[in-house]
C-alpha cells in the first residue's frame, strides 16, 4: 500500500472503520511513521471528545477488582532457562557434586566476535586442504574425544583432541536461511561459554574447546551470534549420557 | 505534537502507581475514566452486560499491562477509549456475535441517519463539542458517526449510504480535520 492511500485511511483507521488487513497494514506503518503516528493520535483524541459519559453499573468495580487481584503477574524470566536444565541434566549425568555457575565472562561479547573473524579466516585456509583428510587424521587420533550432538534436525560431530583444538567431522544439519547462525555452546569446567559461531552451514570448522566439557548444546541465533542465548538447543551432546 | 496538560500529567502519575500494583491508584483511574469507558462501550454495542464485560477488560488490561500507555502519545482518556472502541468493534464484527450485530442493524436500520446524529447531540454532555460538531458539513458528521458509534467499516458506510468509498474515507479525515481545528479555536483539548 503507499504512502497516500494510507494516509487517505488514517481517518477510518482512527474509527476503528477498517477492515482487519488493512489495520495490519497501517499499524505497522506506523511503527515507522511519525507523521502519521502524530496524524492518528490528534484523530484519537477529537474521536474522544464525542464519548458520551454513562453511569456505570454498581456492581462493574468490584468486578474489575476481583479480576485485577485474581490476576497472577507472570515471574520474571530467568536468563539462558535451557541452557540451566542442560546443566542439570550434566550435573546429575555426572554423579552431581559440581555447582553449576553462569558466570558472566567478561567480554563475552568481544569473545564471539573474534570467535567470527577466526573461524571466517580458517575457513578460508581450509578451503584449500583436502576437508576429509583432516576429518580422518582428527579422528584417527585415539585420545580425541568424539561428541555427537544431536537434535531432531539432524546431528553434528566435533572431534576434540586433548590440547582443545577441535574440528567438525561432520554434520546432517540443514544449512539455516540467510541472517541465521549456528551456534555452539560448551559447559566447560561448571560454566557456560559460547565456544563457537558457526555459520549457516557448517563445515570442518575448527575450534578449540578446551577443559573438561560437561556439555555441548548448538542453538541457532542471529547472524553474529548472541552472548546470551534464550534459544531451544537444536542439538545436543552430554559427555557421560 | 500533542499537549501534555495538568490532567494527563497526572494521569501517567497514575498509571506509574498501578505499575506499581497500587489499588488505590487504578481506582482512581475507574473514577475518572469508568463513566466514558462504559459509556461507549454500551453505545457501540447496545447491549450493557457485553459492555460491563467490555469495560471491566479495558481496566483489568491496564492492571496486567500499564506500559502500554505511553503520556507521550496521547492523555490516558483516550488511550482507554481508544481500547474501549477497537474491543467493542471487535465484538461487534465477531461471528460468535452474530445475533448482537443483527439486533444492532436493526437499530441502525430503523434510525435514520439524521437520528443517529440527533442521538450523537443529546448524549454529547459537552456543548463546545456540540458547537464544533455544528461546524462541519452535514455529510462528513453522518460518516463519522456511522463509523464510530454505528461501528461500520468505510465500506459499510459507503454501501448505507450509496457512496463511493473514496468518499467516506476523504469525509472521514477531513470531517476530523475540521473537527480537530475547530475544538482547538473552542479550546477544547483535542489539539
Amino acid at each position: 500500500m503507499e504512502h497516500d492511500e494510507i494516509i487517505g485511511l488514517l481517518g477510518a483507521f482512527s474509527l476503528d472503520a477498517v477492515d482487519q488487513s488493512e489495520r495490519e497494514l497501517i499499524d505497522a506503518h506506523l511503527e515507522v511513521c511519525t507523521m502519521c503516528c502524530t496524524e492518528v493520535a490528534q484523530f484519537l483524541e477529537v474521536a474522544a471528545e464525542f464519548v458520551p459519559g454513562t453511569p456505570t453499573p454498581r456492581s462493574l468495580w468490584a468486578r474489575i477488582l476481583h479480576s485485577a487481584r485474581s490476576y497472577r503477574f507472570p515471574v520474571a524470566s530467568q536468563p539462558r532457562p535451557w541452557l540451566a536444565m542442560v546443566a542439570a541434566i550434566a550435573i546429575v549425568a555426572l554423579g552431581g557434586v559440581v555447582v553449576f555457575q553462569q558466570r558472566r565472562v567478561v567480554n563475552l561479547e568481544a569473545t564471539v566476535a573474534q570467535q567470527m573473524i577466526e573461524i571466517d579466516g580458517q575457513n578460508r585456509e581450509l578451503d584449500e586442504v583436502a576437508p576429509d583428510r583432516l576429518a580422518v587424521a582428527a579422528m584417527s587420533n585415539p585420545s580425541a574425544l568424539q561428541a555427537v550432538l544431536s537434535g531432531d534436525a539432524g546431528s553434528i560431530t566435533f572431534v576434540i583432541q586433548p590440547d582443545g583444538s577441535a574440528l567438525i567431522a561432520g554434520s546432517t544439519l540443514p544449512p539455516l536461511p540467510e541472517g541465521l547462525t549456528y551456534q555452539l555452546w560448551a559447559v566447560v569446567d561448571g560454566e557456560v561459554v559460547s565456544a563457537a559461531v558457526l555459520g549457516p552451514d557448517p563445515r570442518l570448522t575448527p575450534l578449540r574447546i578446551e577443559g573438561s566439557v560437561a556439555v555441548l548444546a548448538l542453538t541457532v541465533e542471529h547472524r553474529g551470534g548472541v552472548v546470551v542465548s534464550e534459544q531451544e538447543p537444536a542439538a545436543v551432546w552430554l559427555a557421560d549420557a | 505534537m500533542l499537549y501534555l496538560d495538568e490532567r494527563t500529567l497526572e494521569d501517567a502519575e497514575l498509571v506509574g502507581g498501578v505499575a506499581d500494583r497500587d489499588e488505590s491508584a487504578l481506582a482512581e483511574i475507574y473514577r475518572r475514566h469508568g463513566n466514558q469507558v462504559f459509556g461507549l462501550a454500551k453505545r457501540v454495542i447496545r447491549d450493557e452486560e457485553m459492555a460491563r464485560d467490555i469495560a471491566q477488560d479495558v481496566f483489568v488490561s491496564l492492571w496486567k499491562k500499564p506500559e502500554a500507555f505511553d503520556a507521550s502519545r496521547g492523555s490516558l482518556r483516550t488511550f482507554l477509549l481508544a481500547k474501549t472502541h477497537s474491543r467493542s468493534i471487535d465484538v461487534i464484527r465477531s461471528e460468535s456475535s452474530r445475533r448482537i450485530r443483527e439486533e444492532r442493524d436493526g437499530l441502525l436500520r430503523a434510525d435514520s441517519v439524521p437520528n443517529v446524529e440527533e442521538e450523537v447531540w443529546q448524549v454529547t454532555v459537552a456543548s463546545k463539542v456540540r458547537t464544533a460538531l455544528a461546524t462541519i458539513p452535514e455529510r462528513e458528521r453522518d460518516v463519522i458517526e456511522l463509523a464510530y458509534f454505528g461501528g461500520l467499516t468505510y465500506r459499510e458506510v459507503a454501501v448505507r449510504l450509496g457512496v463511493a468509498e473514496g468518499t467516506v474515507k476523504s469525509r472521514i479525515r477531513s470531517g476530523l480535520s475540521r473537527l480537530q481545528e475547530s475544538m482547538g479555536q473552542l479550546g477544547i483539548a483535542a489539539v
